[in-house]
């Protein structure tokens, strides 16, 4: 069999490269070609420089080398001798090279394991004695890179101060440390590299990240650099994706546009997970970042499948554990990562797809903890819409299993300590925009939520979904339900706070808000938005000492500093708040909002120039900011430049379509310009968004006049005056309008009413009575008005 | 190139038939003057020579992880046996290494017994040892009462217990210095195969 195989394959390599075949036969693969082709003869046994160093250097030397992270090496025939059985026994139970995938029907990216013939090559040549060979038949020395194996990194971070494991530390020793990442402006990043500064004592590392100073200040509750437990604190994948490192693998060197979006003011989490040796060891890790030169364009998820009531009856041999999935949108498998602890066996990930077929995505048919690890997948393994995932773990509690920690078997539930266990499955997907990532996360959301009714983090997740979908009264209902969950929740009473304002409950908002500062007092974020929801209520002093604290509590943000700027700002500190404005550009030189309270200052000094071009940096930056448009364009507007005012404005009406100041802006700007249609096509809008504003029925008024149809110049100053009864310069311009409309008897009605209001209208009608008579614009002449209009104006002058 | 997928532990098994725990057939008794092997120092000892009324001798390799990560336990077993009169040699098996690493190797994992070294594999037979790390106990007459493993920390190779259940040596070599009299037994060990260093 092995034979027959090995034949068809020589005579496929003949067919390809061309060869005699006596030239493959003179080195035939040990007891493969020789035996196929003599069928009787002993099989030669294997050597260490033709049959045993190929495998050795491409699928063992990259960790087992000097310096290497294994602990011994087996580059050369006496390293790889003094080991040969020791080889022999771990690749045959498949213990080594270190993968723990099996079989599926989709390939996972640098695939580890040897094949069947390998393997008993490497056990033929041990049962042989481990002869060297004729070292002229060794292949070359595999390609060893030193240092980095991404090349050079562009941000490297280092730990303080080393951290040291003890010698007698107990098997799996869980540490998280705390590395603060110092970005000057949002950075892409594409591929993360750890060099553990001690190789020998480094299983696994996970990367995560935290932009809140959660992870610092449990780091600061613990002796000694970082904090221990497998809970990773407060940290969170990075935009969703799954990032670890494991020894003598290649570091993920990431995907054309899959990169995750860092900002300033991110600390990074590294969890190391160690095995002692026998002596004290010392570790200094360093982690490599990788940057994109463009942001990450395709929308990547991930969704968690899972169980978190486990509950493993003591000595049961196979408890399984399952959950499903049911994909609402066509996706593009991209990592996945199973997680359990020491009570799991076998865990296998299915995908049932809308035909009724079978895929599976993952096989482990031999979990251990030790070795576990993050995989991508080889691009192109796609999931039609209403694909089913399932997952099924199975867990072994009883003595047959070395590794249950309990001895003898206890019930075993769900928990993050060791000796609880967990059964989770993440699954990262691409998809194919936007609107699919949405619908698989809301999927997820609601998946979770009726799983879990009575997690608060469920609740909490369907609010913000609900928060980033507009629907703010529902992401109420979901927020107060998280919160009557977990009442002392600070990030709940945050995000509470956040969803109240949209709904315009601002004094709930605040009892929210403050809530949660005292939750958590050193919550930039909730400090920020305490004071951003005083400031709204004119409280602009409180706001801007509650910003000052949400600055102290993260320096390194620019966010708190802006703020802090802009109510400097409105309170007319200009000084200070040109300061804190400079100090967050410096920490972010994109930040539109840092721009854009510049300009303020500057339009604060009358610096109008300077405030067009800060305005304009910060339109640049961020060319959605609708403030930064609306600023730049009603700023070019009030000095002139119309023409040039166009082009923010429109981005300002795209960036926020229900603000009818923009528009109106927008509309006077193409007035301006000589485009009426265009201007009263936004002023239409406005009016529809803003039915109270008298302002766009005057400016309506003022387009349709200008265009001569002063019938409809008159039915919006009409509107005009019933918004502002009683005004003087409302019953005016209708009395003008209806004028021009050839209504004198109307007009002369709302004139006046005008003077009657306010005596100095007898001046303005004087003038008009004057203009309309020989007004150089034909149609804007009206001699017998003007007759009229001339002794109206003596009458009221009389009776005056 | 599709790649052949199943195990090949049948292969495997064909060499490691030495893995199997034995029977002790034929009883091994170590008399003082029988065996003397080099100290890391150039001298030679005899390590039976003495008057301990038990003598534990733990097989080691400087080379070997789990040998090594053993090293705190060991030297918790002898905290606790010392004082019991029961005497301890740590033996490297390996044939190539100079007494200067070794010394270096015993000073960094912090055993706190004498070292010796056995490059001819002359005890290791006797003892009919396998795999290091691997202790042998013997009584006051010199009669191996135990040879395996130090605990069963050890399922099997990148199978490690969180914690051992069973403190084989450690409990062998108590009840020989209370001066029981037991048959003699033996364990599987899990490590590093001495025959690799044949």
């Amino acid at each position: 069999m092995t034979g027959r195989r090995a034949t068809a394959a020589v005579a496929l390599v003949v067919l390809v490269a061309g060869l005699r075949p006596e030239s493959l036969r003179a080195s035939p693969a040990p007891g493969e070609s020789a035996r196929g082709a003599q069928g009787t003869a002993a099989p030669v046994p294997p050597t260490f420089s033709r049959d045993v160093a190929p495998i050795l250097f491409t699928s063992c030397v990259p960790c087992h080398r000097p310096g290497g992270v294994a602990p011994f090496s087996l580059l050369t025939h006496e390293d790889a001798k003094r080991r040969a059985r020791l080889i022999a026994h771990v690749t045959g139970d498949r213990y080594m090279p270190p993968w723990l995938p099996g079989d599926a029907d989709v390939e996972l990216v640098g695939d580890r394991r040897l094949t069947a013939s390998e393997i008993e090559t490497l056990a033929r040549w041990a049962a042989a004695g481990a002869p060297a060979g004729d070292p002229a038949e060794l292949p070359p020395h595999p390609r060893l890179v030193e240092g980095w194996q991404l090349g050079e990194p562009d941000l490297v971070v280092a730990l303080d101060e080393p951290y040291t494991l003890p010698a007698d530390a107990p098997s799996d020793v869980f540490h998280n440390f705390v590395l603060p990442l110092p970005v000057a402006s949002t950075r892409w990043v594409r591929a993360v590299e750890l060099r553990p500064g001690n190789p020998r004592i480094v299983h696994h590392a996970v990367v995560q990240v935290d932009e809140t100073r959660g992870s610092r200040r449990r780091d600061d509750r613990e002796p000694g650099p970082g904090f221990s437990g497998m809970e990773m604190g407060d940290s969170h994948l990075p935009d969703g994706h799954l990032v670890a490192w494991t020894p003598g693998r290649v570091p993920f060197a990431g995907r054309e546009g899959m990169a995750w979006r860092l900002e300033p003011g991110t600390d990074l989490v590294l969890q190391l997970h160690m095995l002692p040796t026998g002596k004290p060891e010392t570790i200094q890790p360093r982690v490599g970042l990788f940057f994109a030169d463009e942001p990450s364009r395709a929308p990547s998820f991930t969704i968690t499948l899972g169980d978190e009531e486990i509950d493993i009856p003591a000595g049961a041999r196979d408890h399984r554990v399952a959950d499903t999935f049911e994909l609402p949108v066509a996706v593009e498998l991209y990592a996945v990562y199973p997680h359990a602890h020491y009570l799991a066996r076998e865990m296998t990930v299915t995908a049932t797809l809308p035909d009724g077929r079978d895929r599976t995505l993952l096989h482990i048919p031999e979990w251990d903890f030790s070795w576990q690890d993050e995989y991508h997948f080889v691009p192109g393994a796609r999931l039609p819409a209403g694909t089913r995932l399932e997952m099924v773990y199975s867990y072994d509690n009883s003595t047959e299993n070395p590794r249950n920690p309990n001895v003898p078997p206890e019930r075993v539930r769900f928990g993050y300590r060791s000796s609880d266990e967990m059964a989770f499955l993440s699954l990262q997907l691409i998809m194919e925009d936007e609107a699919a990532r949405e619908a698989l996360q809301r999927a997820e959301v609601e998946k979770r939520l009726a799983d879990t009714p009575s997690s608060w983090r469920a609740h909490q997740a369907m609010g913000r979904l609900l928060l980033d979908e507009g629907r703010w009264e529902e992401a109420v209902g979901s927020l107060r339900r998280a919160a009557a969950l977990a009442p002392e929740k600070p990030s709940l009473r945050l995000d509470l706070g956040r969803a109240l304002r949209r709904t315009g409950r601002e004094d709930e908002a605040l009892g929210e808000l403050q809530r949660a500062v005292e939750l958590d007092p050193a919550s930039a974020d909730a400090l920020a938005a305490l004071g951003l929801a005083l400031e709204a209520r004119g409280r602009l002093g409180e706001a801007v000492a509650l910003f000052r604290r949400a600055v102290d509590a993260a320096p390194d943000s620019a966010g708190p500093r802006i703020d802090l700027g802009m109510a400097l700002t409105a309170s007319g500190d200009l000084e200070a708040a040109d300061r804190e404005l400079r100090r967050a550009l410096e920490l972010d030189p994109d930040a539109s909002f840092a721009h854009l309270g510049l300009g303020r200052v500057a339009a604060a000094r009358d610096e109008l120039p300077e405030a067009i071009g800060h305005y304009r940096r910060a339109h640049q930056a961020d060319p959605d900011n609708a403030n930064a448009a609306f600023a730049l364009g009603t700023t070019l507007l009030g000095t002139g430049r119309s023409t040039e005012a166009i082009e923010p404005l429109r981005r300002a009406v795209a960036a926020a379509p229900g603000e009818p100041e923009g528009r109106r802006a927008l509309a006077e700007a193409l007035l301006a310009a000589g485009d009426p249609a265009a201007a009263d096509e936004q002023l239409a809008r406005a009016a529809e968004l803003a039915p109270a504003d008298p302002a766009i029925p005057a400016a309506r008024a003022r387009v349709a006049q200008a265009a001569g149809r002063f019938a409809e110049a008159a039915d919006h100053q009409r509107r005009v005056v019933d918004l502002l009864p009683g005004d003087a310069a409302a019953h005016y311009n209708l009395g003008v309008a209806l004028t021009l409309a050839g209504r004198l008897d109307d007009a002369i009605e709302q004139l006046r009413r005008a003077v009657a209001t306010d005596p100095r209208y007898l001046d303005a009608l004087s003038a008009m009575a004057r203009t309309l008579a020989d007004h150089p614009d034909p149609a804007l002449r009206r001699p017998e008005a003007a007759e009229r209009l001339a002794a109206l104006a003596a009458e009221l002058a009389g009776g005056g | 190139m599709t790649r052949l997928r199943y195990p090949a532990v049948l292969l495997a098994a064909a060499a490691l038939a030495s893995l199997a725990s034995d029977a002790l057939a034929v009883p091994v008794t170590v008399r003082a003057g029988e065996v003397r092997l080099d100290d890391l120092t150039g001298g030679t000892v005899d390590p039976f020579a003495g008057d301990a009324a038990t003598t534990v001798v733990l097989f080691v390799r400087s080379d070997c992880p789990i040998s090594n990560r053993y090293a705190p336990e060991v030297r918790r077993i002898w905290e606790e046996l010392a004082p019991r009169g029961v005497a301890f040699w740590l033996v490297y098996v390996e044939r190539d290494a100079s007494a200067e690493a070794l010394r270096r190797s015993t000073t960094a994992f912090g055993y706190p017994f004498p070292a010796l070294r056995d490059t001819e594999h002359e005890l290791v037979e006797r003892t009919g040892a396998t795999v290091t790390p691997e202790a042998a106990v013997f009584d006051a007459d010199g009669r191996m009462v135990y040879r395996g493993r130090i605990d069963d920390r050890w399922a099997g190779l990148g199978r490690p217990r969180p914690a051992p259940t069973r403190h084989d040596l450690a409990e062998a070599a108590a009840a020989a210095a209370a001066g029981e009299r037991l048959g003699p037994r033996t364990t599987r060990a899990i490590g590093c195969f001495i025959a690799d260093l044949e």
